[in-house]
């Protein structure tokens, strides 16, 4: 039952990255640069590497969870990324920004519904994370 | 009986053209257009006004490859932006609108306080541009087609539908893009230059 949660929930987590990345690559860098740029929280000369690289980022990491390669790896990333996500979002909010969240392409508003979409999504991946540790450490005691 | 007609369309047209307002910059014809919807009272407005849309002035509109049209979308938290849209509409009836323009969104704080925008702005024109803009502010029928002009690009606005100001919409070869806040010159640059456009 669970080895199929995890599955369900691996996969889950794989459409959200091959989404996220398909709405940034569909239009040119610049638009997700801008999105970068208003939030005001990176240096401007950081922007455009962010805008040209994190779309092809969350592209691999979704590819490797949906193929189950290097679960560990990718899931521990896709942790990573959606905490600095929802870290970055949360203080945002909290700042009073009212932009774009970046999340998946234009168009989306930061507010509340972000942040709870977001935070059940880093739940999910920490689940999926601490999931894969675990597995991997019940087939090497088996092997042994 | 043609020349007749031929002096009545004349006279139409030149009735049209004195009522008409540019609210623009570029030429019309330019293969890529900005659509600028802002608010005279919102700071955010007023940062994009001059930085990336002078720059944008200077360059992609000054070569002909962009056409910037102004759209007037007053929030109703703002409580002089209305006021000030309508006072810009009637600046662009006598050809001032850039002027007029520039100055409510440097003294945005000014009357944004106290509504005085004809104290704020005023000075730009001469006594006599001042007169006929009052003229025209005083006159219901011309009042009321500029408040024709800011409801149906607020209704434009709305269509979008637009979530903050400012917003542009930009659009050229088949492609359509909102681009929120006052973005940088060298980013939107870029992306008019990805446009494929001739």
């Amino acid at each position: 039952m669970v080895r199929v949660m995890f599955i369900v929930a691996r996969l889950a987590l794989a459409g959200v990255f091959h989404w996220a990345a398909y709405t940034k690559l569909r239009d040119p860098w610049m638009i997700f640069a801008m999105e970068i740029d208003a939030m005001h929280i990176v240096p401007g000369a950081m922007v455009e590497f962010l805008a040209r690289t994190m779309p092809w980022l969350e592209l691999l990491v979704g590819v490797l969870l949906l193929l189950g390669i290097q679960t560990r790896v990718a899931a521990s990333v896709a942790t990573a990324l959606l905490a600095a996500f929802f870290t970055t979002l949360l203080v945002l909010y909290l700042r009073g920004f009212q932009g774009d969240c970046g999340c998946f392409g234009p168009g989306e508003q930061l507010g509340p519904k972000t942040l709870a979409r977001d935070g059940a999504l880093l739940a999910l991946s920490i689940w999926v994370t601490w999931h894969a540790f675990q597995r991997s450490k019940q087939t090497a005691v088996a092997t042994i | 009986m043609r020349l007749t007609i031929l002096s009545l369309v004349f006279a139409a047209t030149a009735l049209f053209a004195t009522e008409s307002a540019d609210k623009s910059a570029g030429r019309p014809d330019a293969p890529v257009t900005l659509e600028v919807f802002s608010d005279f009272e919102c700071p955010h407005c007023a940062r994009l006004h001059f930085g990336a849309l002078k720059e944008a002035l200077n360059d992609c509109v000054a070569s002909g490859k962009v056409h910037i049209i102004y759209r007037d979308y007053p929030l109703p938290q703002h409580q002089y932006a209305r006021k000030a849209a309508q006072f810009a509409g009637a600046a662009a009836r006598i050809g001032r609108y850039e002027r007029i323009c520039d100055a409510l969104f440097r003294t945005q704080e000014e009357w944004g306080r106290t509504g005085d925008i004809d104290g704020s702005v005023g000075k730009e024109l001469t006594p006599a541009e001042l007169a006929r803009l009052h003229k025209i502010l005083a006159d219901p029928k011309a009042l009321a087609e500029i408040n024709r002009e800011i409801d149906a690009d607020l209704a434009l606005g709305a269509r979008i539908p637009l979530s903050e100001t400012p917003t542009m919409i930009l659009s050229g070869g088949g492609k359509r893009y909102p681009i929120k806040g006052d973005v940088r010159y060298d980013l939107l640059k870029q992306l008019i230059s990805s446009l494929p456009v001739k």
